[in-house]
């Protein structure tokens, strides 16, 4: 059902308020131009084709752009499984991994181009979202070789290449 | 210095004076508490992240907004930007933004903040672009400006709390009429816009 901003949804006490609604004085209020939906039985939401938003505790994933001795760039293209444009990140070198944090080189973990899956630890005090690759699932998730193939991980710091057999080093994230 | 980019008339020419009708409430075709039939298109700009077009009588005004884009600053915020078109009147208007419309940029940024769930927003803006095509009363124009503004933020994805509406009103002859049209308000002693989210 075709919903606008500031229709009533449902009274409070029936449903939860999910994504795209929100609750005052005891209803549910829809907070977009969109369809609504019951998901689970128990929540009420209101889904439309938008760009998401980084948030802090979001998972995004991002393509890096730029590399310097400090951080990394990543341009932001999916928030939670959800297109998103128009954002950028900085993996700080301190975040890309929880231990031996003073003797890794960023070109070791990351090279510009790769896709990485990173989480959101702040909304910082630049221009840029601060990201952690700190943690078993975030890292690399798909980098190309020198040579121009996709290399597959074969350890937490490695990947190889298929073609020509060359290992290259990358803090990758755990397969799911 | 004359600018060479734009064509101007011959020298000899000059502007085609009209004479203002004098109108009042009497010979208005519209009950005083009515405003005139509205129409709205949504996407009307297919480039623009949300837009949206209304019409009412021979006012006509487009709204687009563009983003969310990234900013340093951590909460969100609107940019409104209102312009009569050259052409919106039978008198010309410039092509840079006026006093007036610095001023309605003002009030419709006003008007439209508080509905905008800017919190959930961190280091976005979004631009709001609001043109009216043809206008027919200054205060109406704005005010159609504040609802097509919405709409179009609402076509966006942007979340808000409720959808902003707008309507002027002014008075001739102690009477108090909706929605006046540029004849009337010529004629009128006052004016007033509001604007409410229902919420």
């Amino acid at each position: 059902m075709k919903v606008i901003p500031g229709q009533v949804l449902s009274a409070a006490d029936k449903f939860k308020a999910g994504e795209g609604t929100f609750e005052k004085d005891g209803f549910i209020y829809s907070s977009l131009l969109g369809a609504k939906e019951i998901q689970d039985n128990n929540t009420i939401a209101v889904t439309t084709q938008v760009l998401a938003v980084p948030f802090v505790g979001s998972v995004v994933i991002g393509k890096v752009s730029k590399i310097t001795s400090k951080h990394a760039i990543v341009q932001i293209i999916m928030v939670n499984n959800k297109k998103s444009l128009n954002y950028t990140g900085t993996i700080l070198k301190k975040d890309i991994r929880k231990t031996n944090v003073d003797q890794l080189e960023i070109y070791k973990c990351y090279r510009p181009g790769d896709v990485v899956r990173c989480l959101v630890t702040s909304i910082g005090d630049g221009k840029n979202f601060v990201l952690s690759t700190a943690g078993d699932k975030f890292g690399v998730v798909l980098a190309v070789s020198v040579s121009g193939y996709t290399m597959v991980p074969v350890a937490w710091d490695q990947m190889v290449c298929p073609h020509t057999g060359n290992i290259e080093f990358r803090k990758c994230a755990k397969p799911e | 210095m004359v600018d060479r980019k734009r064509i101007y008339g011959p020298e000899n020419t000059s502007l085609i004076i009209t004479e203002k009708k004098q109108v009042s409430f009497t010979k208005r075709e519209r009950p005083l508490d009515n405003i005139r039939p509205l129409y709205f298109d949504l996407g009307t700009i297919p480039q623009a992240s949300g837009s949206a077009f209304i019409e009412a009588g021979s006012m006509k005004i487009i709204c687009a907004v563009y983003g969310p884009k990234q900013i340093s600053k951590n909460q969100g915020v609107l940019n409104c930007d209102f312009k009569f078109a050259p052409f919106s009147r039978l008198e010309r208007r410039g092509y840079a933004k006026d006093e007036q419309e610095k001023d309605f940029s003002l009030v419709l940024e006003q008007a439209l903040t508080p509905a905008i769930q800017l919190e959930n927003l961190p280091k976005s803006k979004l631009d709001l672009y609001v043109t009216v095509l043809e206008s027919d009363g200054t205060f109406a124009s704005l005010a159609g400006a504040i609802t097509c503004a919405s709409l179009a933020l609402a076509n966006a994805g942007i979340a808000m709390y409720d959808l902003v509406t707008g309507c002027s009103a002014g008075f001739i002859d102690n009477v108090s009429g909706l929605d006046l049209t540029e004849d009337e308000e010529y004629m009128a002693e006052g004016n007033l816009l509001t604007n409410k989210a229902l919420l």
